[in-house]
């Protein structure tokens, strides 16, 4: 049953023409972030001799201030971002998912103490709670990570507790019930695997928010620190130089809006795929 | 006088599948005063029928023929022009009176509307004027009630005051489309009972569209039975119930629930389902679900069949049909 | 009315206190004792122990929560740890500048939207439609820091339209300070505005298709009207819901753009209270921007009930 149901899952993925042209420009992102572990066209160290290069041949969108090549440095920058939006989804995901899916199998209290914790989030967003954690713990990139993922716990534990409690109102989970099994393994069986396409949904959106609040993160200074590359970093570098190398503040962000808009069209798609309903309001 | 000439309307519905044909060679005329019930299954083409009047039909409908009223071509008139006919010479009631009112503005306000739009009255003649008319269709505590809200009404309530807007410009003609379908079977035969006396003291015309042929029996004095976009049976009220025709009319009868049936009294069904718009059978389309089908009937459009008094009857087995009548022709 | 809004105001309250409870904590369990930070490494553990009793931060944390909470009730924010300055008197100049950036960036979002979806639910699926919702879906995804960089660059580098960064102050005239706001606006207002447009967009379609809208068109009135009178207060119903939950990221947003203009509003406040490690700061400005938020979420809820008449009788 999996099998085919994957499949026909794909192929109506390839039929949603945002979910192609989001993927495609996801897969292009990958695959920089891939080769630029072995290999970047330019170098990456600093070296006075190549400060300030007009793009050529050698270096397609020339160098920075420190004489390194802007494309390798974007490249790299593809790593940065790609890994603060897995590890702080995964943050979000694995507390945010169990604590939703807690809430929805134990009700009473415990579905009271988590919801009402996570209703205060809304006034917490991403970089809103990284300056309160930078401001004890210092700037750095394993803290901005940190605080964009617990960002995303309470996120994901509104949105499971939602959806899974729709599922226990279910008559399949009611017979599941009757037959005498046990909450866990429902809530294994059945509730997580018809939430899923949902969450795969708010995974994509909140990927790309992660990304934003890092890059904004990184150019406040309170993100990923020198000398790794870093999309957002290099824009506040870049800004110093406006007057100077105008074109070097425009790639970085065209960089961050490609991979946000890649994930949107992405995250529509997926909708349109898995959800029908949603996709006919829109 | 001739108040109202429909002359070959034709709807037809643009869809992603290809044009479906809503309603096809419509023909009825409609007198000052007279009342006229529209009677089929739904998806019979009488609600497009209805909005195609009006000229409020979807985006992607397009319509041919004459709608005279007066004398006036309906269908060659303005889209301004119109909405001076619509709620002021023409008026429409709707079926699901939960959803027909604007939740967000009062009662009031919104009876005020066609008042303040068609009869240039002023703010607070319209308001008392709203009140009178709340009165007048039976909402007890009008001056209060004029302030509250759709959500704060029943469903019976609601239609009332659907009721009270389409009155409220003496409009020559009256559509009711399934006015008491949502409601509560007690409350239909109140509604029923104040359309028809309200129209009595307009002297309106009354256009009343059901799938009930109850309904239609007792509040109509001509009548048309659709199906498939086109009119089967037409006549005057009284003679078609005095002598069902068509098999399509025959299959409506037998399957509606009678007094004294017993426990065990069987509903009759007609077998099969309603045709499909776009894809429409070349000849008669009841042909797939009608006992009497023959393979004339596939082929060929029915012509018209004018029996005594007015009664019209599009079936090619006019005859067997006449006779199948008194044992019933469906089992 | 009078119930409800009594009823709002208690979730207000009480949610006001859960923030700042949750505040406390994050900068309560978190390592680090700012007294060590404020004097470096090289302090001697006597200097360390005198700062940490002279700011108070041996006593007991419920103690310095009451504490903390009491003195705000009275109007008093504490003395900065690291300019020994009121914190209300280094937040109070920043508030004058970021509460009007915040106010207009809404005002023109809401504007941008309104028009935009609008005009693009009237001519649904025509071309303007697409390609004013192929430009909004672009302009969700561009960074507002990005999009600031890009205004000055064209506006104040380029054409020198605009300042490209710092503030005069009110006191140089009102028209001085509007002009220095209209491009961080602009660059906060756009990304919002993208979003509420869509919203406004599918919201109005999907209110034409309501009866009532058929009901006011049987009455006589025109599209146009009905798309005034009918259609637009029940669209805008969502519109107000994404207003308020959005309201926090636009003043995150002030934040990262303020920087971007070197304007010394809040953001460049607590910039510089994280670098100093001043944490009384950084304890306060956290908490008025999320009882900012808060505050506005309670408005919105009571203009919801304004629009929407239903939502009073449930007291939602």
């Amino acid at each position: 049953m999996s099998s085919t149901f994957s499949q026909s899952f794909i192929g109506r993925c390839l039929n949603s023409r945002s979910f192609v042209i989001g993927g495609t420009m996801i897969l292009f992102l990958l695959a920089c972030a891939f080769v630029s572990l072995f290999w970047t066209p330019g170098s990456l160290e600093i070296s006075i001799q190549t400060r300030f290069l007009p793009p050529s041949a050698d270096h397609w969108f020339g160098t920075d201030q420190f004489g390194r090549d802007v494309l390798s440095m974007l490249m790299a920058g593809t790593q940065n971002s790609i890994s603060v939006g897995v590890v702080a989804v995964s943050i979000g995901v694995c507390l945010g998912v169990s604590l939703g899916l807690l809430a929805s199998a134990k009700r009473g209290w415990v579905e009271e103490l988590i919801m009402r914790f996570s209703d205060f989030s809304f006034a917490f967003p991403a970089i809103l709670s990284a300056i309160m954690i930078t401001a004890i713990l210092g700037p750095g990139g394993v803290n901005s990570i940190l605080a964009i993922g617990i960002y995303n716990i309470p996120v994901f534990a509104r949105l499971t507790r939602g959806s899974a409690n729709s599922i226990w109102a279910r008559e399949y989970v009611l017979a599941a019930r009757a037959s005498g099994k046990g909450k866990f393994r429902i809530t294994i069986e059945h509730v997580l695997p018809n939430i899923l396409s949902i969450l795969i949904v708010q995974i994509t959106i909140q990927f790309a928010i992660a990304i934003l609040a890092e890059a904004a993160l990184s150019y406040l200074g309170l993100g990923t620190q020198p000398p790794h590359p870093s999309w957002g970093r290099m824009l506040n570098e870049a800004q110093t130089l406006m007057f100077l190398q105008p074109m070097q503040a425009v790639y970085p962000g065209a960089a961050i809006a490609i991979a946000v808009f890649g994930l949107n069209l992405m995250g529509d798609g997926l909708r349109d795929v898995l959800d029908p309903r949603l996709s006919r309001k829109r | 006088m001739t108040l109202l000439d429909v002359k070959n309307l034709n709807v037809s519905l643009d869809t992603a599948r290809g044009p479906a044909r809503a309603v096809r060679n419509l023909n009825f005329t409609l007198e000052k005063g007279e009342t006229l019930g529209i009677v089929g299954e739904s998806g019979c083409g009488k609600s497009m029928t209805a909005l195609a009047l009006m000229g409020l039909l979807p985006d992607n409908g397009s319509t041919s023929g004459q709608i005279m009223l007066n004398n006036d071509n309906l269908l060659e008139k303005s889209e301004k022009e119109m909405c001076h006919i619509r709620g002021n010479r023409m008026a429409m009631i709707f079926q699901e009176p939960m959803t027909s009112l604007n939740p967000v503005h009062t009662i009031g306000k919104q009876i005020m509307e066609p008042l303040l739009l068609h009869k240039g009255l002023a703010k607070k003649e319209a308001f008392e004027e709203a009140v009178r008319l709340l009165e007048r269709v039976g909402i007890p505590n009008p001056s209060e009630r004029v302030k509250s809200y759709p959500h704060q009404l029943s469903g019976g309530q609601r239609q009332r005051v659907m009721i009270a807007l389409a009155l409220s410009c003496s409009p020559d003609i009256l559509i009711a489309d399934e006015p008491t379908t949502a409601l509560d079977v007690t409350i239909q035969d109140q509604i029923l009972e104040l359309i028809q006396s309200l129209v009595k003291e307009e002297g309106m015309s009354l256009i009343l569209i059901s799938h009930d042929l109850g309904v239609i029996a007792e509040n109509t004095e001509k009548m048309l039975v659709m199906y498939g976009g086109t009119v089967v049976e037409s006549g005057k009220t009284d003679r078609i119930f005095d002598h069902l025709t068509h098999p399509y009319t025959q299959g409506l009868f037998a399957a509606m629930p009678k007094v004294g049936m017993g426990r065990n009294g069987r509903l009759i069904t007609i077998p099969g389902t309603v045709p499909d718009l776009i894809n429409l059978p070349s000849g008669c389309t009841f042909t797939d679900r009608c006992p009497l089908a023959t393979q004339q009937c596939r082929g060929e459009i029915p012509t018209n069949h004018t029996l005594e008094g007015d009664h019209y009857v599009a079936c090619h087995n006019l005859q067997q049909a006449e006779d199948a009548r008194s044992e019933g022709l469906y089992k | 009315m009078s119930v409800f809004i009594a009823k709002r105001f208690m979730t207000l309250i009480a949610t006001l206190i859960g923030a700042s409870i949750v505040i406390f904590t994050v900068m309560e369990i978190l390592p680090g004792d700012p007294a060590l930070v404020i004097l470096g490494v090289d302090a001697t553990d006597e200097a360390v122990l005198a700062l940490t009793k002279e700011l108070g931060l041996d006593r007991p944390p419920l103690e310095r929560y009451f504490d903390w909470i009491f003195n705000l009730l009275q109007g008093d924010l504490g003395n900065s740890y690291a300019y020994k300055v009121p914190v209300w008197e280094l937040i109070e100049g920043a508030l004058k500048i970021t509460i009007p950036l915040a106010i207009m960036a809404m005002t023109l979002s809401v504007i941008l939207a309104l028009v935009i979806g609008l005009y693009a639910a009237a001519n649904h699926n025509k071309i303007g439609d697409v390609s004013l919702m192929g430009i909004s879906q672009l302009g969700i995804s561009v960074p507002n820091f990005w999009l600031a960089v890009l205004l000055i660059l064209y506006f104040a580098v380029g054409l020198r339209l605009f300042p490209a960064g710092g503030f005069p102050g009110w006191e140089e005239g009102f028209w001085a300070c509007i002009h220095a706001l209209i491009l961080p606006s602009v660059a906060l207002a756009t990304v919002l505005g993208a979003m509420l447009a869509r919203i406004t967009r599918s919201s109005v379609l999907e209110v034409f298709r309501e009866d009532f809208v058929r009901t006011a068109r049987a009455k006589g009135v025109s599209q146009r009207a009905a798309l005034w009178k009918h259609v637009l207060r029940n669209a805008m119903i969502p519109v107000v819901t994404v207003m308020g939950v959005q309201f926090a990221n636009l003043l995150v947003g002030t934040v990262v753009i303020e920087n971007v203009f070197h304007m010394p509003g809040l953001g460049s406040t607590v910039l510089k209270a994280i670098n100093n490690r001043d944490t009384i700061v950084v304890e306060n400005v956290v908490l008025l921007l999320a009882s900012m938020v808060i505050l506005t979420n309670f408005f919105v809820d009571i203009l919801y009930a304004i629009i929407d008449p239903r939502l009073k009788a449930h007291d939602i």
